[in-house]
């Protein structure tokens, strides 16, 4: 019971992230590209952190939501500063990934000259007591960001399904410049997507802190698997990216207890590699 | 010539050589490749093997490293040949981990996290290079020839292709040319001069372990490339130039050497940046990189 609730952990951080990568790649016709959801990750948790350590171990709730704002505003900022503009000037999406990839390296330099290279943990007593579900202890945070991460896909997933904002992210993946013809207004959508995308961002961060603790590029590895479980589901597949993510922690942590946890990120990205050479279609297929 | 100047044009050299081949991948044919790195460390550790199992002289070993580097390029130029723009980013990166994961994992070949050390220093027709400044003449010689080489290859009607294949695959496939051929070709050579560069970092060195040939590494020569300019001959020279120069400029206004290395990656994510945004044919380049 313990392997399946660390599983579901560590596929409830792997899903949020992919909720992250799939809404933003929404807004751009399906194309993958926001590996600078790592920065958001990390601001998150060093959000968090941050209030813990200064103003004391019973304010984490505060810090959530310090944590939760810094996603926000950070995923805004990077979005009207770099992806507004590059849309504007009708770039490839290869160009967005490129430009991504820069803010990635840069916010996470200046997160570890802030705080620091190494790997910090937050104080043992500030974290919330778990509680008990079949008799197994899970801790407060992987319990609430598995809660977290279930609403999160179910909201998303009805959403896009049955709301007039899914229904113009649907119609922007689907075709954004016939889509931007009769009416859709993307900066917004992709406004209110920055926003949606840095608070789920963030609230994987903080889970990870509290559990493994907070370094600059916690989120790299993380990302990488997320970006595995949309390019096989599909960017506006919710669901499936949860079945994905699930699915992929299981095999990872399975081939962790039976061979070596040190192969478990060459058969991920292996998967990855594998699944796009067999696919060879476009990256991420459009549809409802 | 002070020790430490060599050093940096060493370090320039190699850089250089990575960098104009990827520009043949991404400049040139359209190929942007996030492996690199992950060819750079096959050539350094295939050096680095071959020396120490069977005792490969430098040059042997050089030659040795870059067959390997061809012969693991072919697959995966076969393999990714139908995949373009942000997939083929996505499938080399995610074979730089594979590639990584293999460097930090197989300990009986690689010695995993420890690394090889006591690469010896190249002895070429019984000249030993082992300082710096010899160093410096050797890495100089074999950059001017690969940019000799890559400059043939490019006006070449092989490079034409390449900028065809660049420019519109369909059409280039449909004038009747074989366009995977082509592809397997730049790849090739590309593999082929980055294991170069890694034997030569590998032997310069002496010692080489996995974080050598990180993701960030790639990204690292990447932006060397598209801030010099993507598909001009100067554009990656300039843009090696620039990124290994400029952060050695923060050595001098004293700041710690922890400071200075996240300082140095700020550097090159904030070029890469105002590049894409303000200038994507970088800083001497003609080609609009993605418009």
């Amino acid at each position: 019971m313990g392997l399946l609730f660390s599983i579901l952990g560590d596929a409830a951080v792997i899903t949020l992230l992919a909720l992250t990568l799939g809404l933003t790649s929404m807004v751009a016709s399906g194309r993958l590209y926001h590996f600078a959801a790592v920065s958001i990750y990390a601001l998150g948790a060093y959000g968090m952190m941050l209030v813990v350590d200064s103003i004391g171990r019973g304010w984490i709730w505060l810090g959530v939501l310090v944590g939760v704002g810094a996603g926000v505003i950070s995923g805004l900022l990077i979005e009207v500063l770099v992806y507004r503009s590059l849309r504007r000037l009708n770039c490839e999406s290869m160009v967005l990934l490129l430009a991504s990839l820069g803010v990635m390296v840069v916010v996470a330099n200046c997160v570890a000259l802030v705080f620091g290279n190494e790997t910090q943990f937050l104080p043992i007593a500030a974290a919330p007591a778990g509680f008990y579900v079949f008799g197994t202890n899970i801790g407060a945070a992987r319990g609430l960001v598995i809660l977290a991460a279930l609403l999160t896909v179910g909201v998303l997933h009805a959403l896009l399904r049955h709301s007039s904002i899914g229904l113009s992210l649907r119609a922007a993946m689907s075709d954004s410049w016939l889509a931007t013809t009769w009416g859709l207004r993307r900066d917004r959508l992709a406004i209110a997507v920055a926003v949606v995308a840095g608070a789920c961002a963030a609230s994987a961060g903080m889970y990870a802190a509290v559990d493994w603790g907070a370094s600059p590029w916690m989120g790299f590895r993380a990302l990488l698997y997320a970006v595995v479980c949309v390019v096989v589901s599909g960017s506006h597949r919710m669901v499936m990216q949860a079945i994905a993510a699930v699915a992929l922690s299981a095999v990872s942590q399975v081939v962790a207890i039976r061979f070596s946890g040190n192969w478990q990120d060459v058969l991920v990205f292996g998967i990855l590699v594998i699944w796009l050479i067999a696919s060879s279609s476009p990256l991420v297929r459009c549809g409802n | 010539m002070t020790s430490y100047a060599a050093h940096i044009v060493v370090f320039v050299g190699i850089y250089s050589m990575l960098a104009v081949s990827l520009d043949l991948m991404a400049g040139r044919t359209g190929m942007v490749s996030a492996a690199h790195a992950a060819l750079f460390g096959i050539g350094a550790y295939a050096a680095a093997l071959l020396e120490s199992l069977v005792g490969a002289p430098f040059a042997v070993g050089m030659a040795g490293a870059t067959i390997i580097a061809v012969c693991a390029s072919i697959p995966i130029a076969i393999g990714t040949r139908r995949l373009r723009g942000d997939s083929f980013i996505l499938a080399t990166l995610g074979l730089q981990m594979v590639i990584y994961g293999v460097f930090q994992n197989w300990n009986e070949v690689t010695r995993g996290p420890l690394g090889i050390s006591g690469i010896s220093q190249p002895v070429i027709l019984g000249w030993t290079v082992d300082t710096s400044s010899e160093f410096a003449i050797l890495v100089t010689a074999c950059a001017v020839t690969v940019i000799v080489v890559v400059w043939l290859l490019v006006t070449s009607p092989l490079g034409r292709v390449l900028h065809g294949i660049r420019e519109d695959e369909t059409f280039v496939q449909a004038c009747g040319k074989r366009v995977l051929l082509h592809k397997s070709v730049a790849f090739g050579v590309s593999s082929a001069i980055a294991s170069m560069s890694g034997a030569l970092y590998a032997h310069y060195i002496t010692y080489i372990d996995p974080t050598s040939f990180t993701v960030m590494e790639s990204i690292l020569v990447l932006s060397m490339v598209i801030i010099g300019g993507a598909g001009s001959m100067w554009g990656p020279l300039v843009g090696a130039v620039v990124l290994v120069t400029l952060p050695e400029a923060l050595r001098f206004i004293g700041l710690p050497t922890a400071v200075a290395a996240n300082l140095r990656q700020i550097i090159y994510g904030a070029l890469l940046v105002i590049m894409m945004l303000a200038r994507p044919q970088g800083l001497v380049g003609r080609y609009a990189f993605g418009r």
